[in-house]
């Protein structure tokens, strides 16, 4: 009986399957190796605490990554409204042969058509910006 | 005799009868004091309003049949004066300069129009001229961004550096950055060196 629940101090069984399905006590799925002594409360407290800062850790690692996520997003429009009156404009996507798309708030897209069809470039209209 | 003349120049520029050439740049770098001296100078008429407020000119400004000469030739051409071109409009710029803040938004509005227009403009010049603020940082995303695409769509570019005359300025470092394009150095306020633009623009068209 080498294992016991961190959480409420049950002793597993050798091999058990609560060890990966959690404790059949509380449910909690943090278990620490006894390797057959025992260990003291304040050991245990501090085991705890340890598992707890390094959960801690790779859910900060999580965020980070969604962020990085959340940077990458596609890159789809040739022109940003950041609010009325400001604007940014991707020049290397105006530059492509792709119809013109205004992204009027985060997520939102409006595709001007006639800038995929008209030859006479020159008379485009984005009277869809605010 | 003129007849004559323009079938030489059509056959020497296709089915052309005028060459298209494109004053590119982003905002307040002369493009429009440019245009006016060129067109000054060879039609005896202004084309636009020059301004120290950046995005003065926010629609294509055209001058047609302007007969450019220069050592004995001459081109005919038309010329226009582009949109400043940058990555970013923002209203409160123009309020700094005195703008109330409704026209400002309008004006942002009418600049980002004119950013989009002088873009779809590229694919129809014939020769650019991307003039440059010499007292500016020349490594500049938009600079580098119309540069890549004119080559690739294989105009001939004509870096100027423009504003000479300032006490800060470094025509030499535009050179240095894009050392591979044809170059010259002036200051079309105080009219320094056009002849030596005249003369490019009439070899690389």
């Amino acid at each position: 009986m080498p294992h016991k629940c961190l959480n409420c101090g049950k002793v597993l069984e050798e091999d058990s399957d609560e060890l990966m399905e959690g404790c059949s006590n509380c449910g909690q799925k943090l278990f620490v190796f006894e390797g057959g002594r025992k260990i003291s409360d304040s050991e245990r407290d501090s085991i705890v605490q340890d598992v707890e800062e390094f959960m801690d850790k790779l859910e900060k690692e999580e965020e980070v990554e969604e962020r990085i996520k959340e940077a990458m997003k596609f890159d789809l429009e040739s022109i940003k409204v950041k609010e009325p009156g400001v604007y940014e404009i991707n020049l290397r996507k105006l530059l492509e042969e792709i119809p013109l798309i205004v992204e009027m708030k985060e997520g939102e897209y409006y595709i001007y058509l006639p800038s995929a069809f008209s030859k006479d470039k020159k008379n485009i209209r984005i009277d869809d910006l605010v | 005799m003129f007849k004559k003349l323009k079938r030489l120049f059509a056959n020497l520029f296709g089915k052309k009868d005028e060459i298209k050439l494109g004053i590119y740049g982003p905002p307040n770098t002369g493009k429009t004091t440019l245009a006016n001296r060129i067109s000054e100078e060879f039609t005896g008429e202004e084309m636009g309003t020059a301004s120290e407020v950046p995005h003065e000119t926010r629609v294509v400004q055209k001058k047609e049949k302007v007969r450019l000469q220069s050592n004995g030739k001459e081109i005919s051409m038309n010329l226009l004066d582009m949109p400043g071109i940058s990555t970013k409009v923002d209203y409160k710029e123009f309020v700094e300069h005195g703008i109330n803040e409704d026209e400002a938004k309008v004006r942002s509005k009418e600049a980002t129009k004119g950013v989009v227009e002088a873009i779809k403009w590229l694919d129809k010049v014939d020769a650019v001229l991307v003039v440059f603020d010499s007292t500016e940082d020349p490594y500049t995303q938009v600079n580098v961004t119309i540069l890549g695409n004119l080559e690739a769509k294989d105009i001939p570019i004509i870096l100027v550096a423009n504003k000479t005359d300032l006490d800060d300025a470094e025509p030499e470092s535009i050179k240095d950055a894009f050392p591979q394009y044809n170059f010259t150095k002036i200051s079309a306020k105080e009219k320094e060196n056009m002849e030596d633009l005249y003369k490019k623009v009439v070899e690389s068209v």
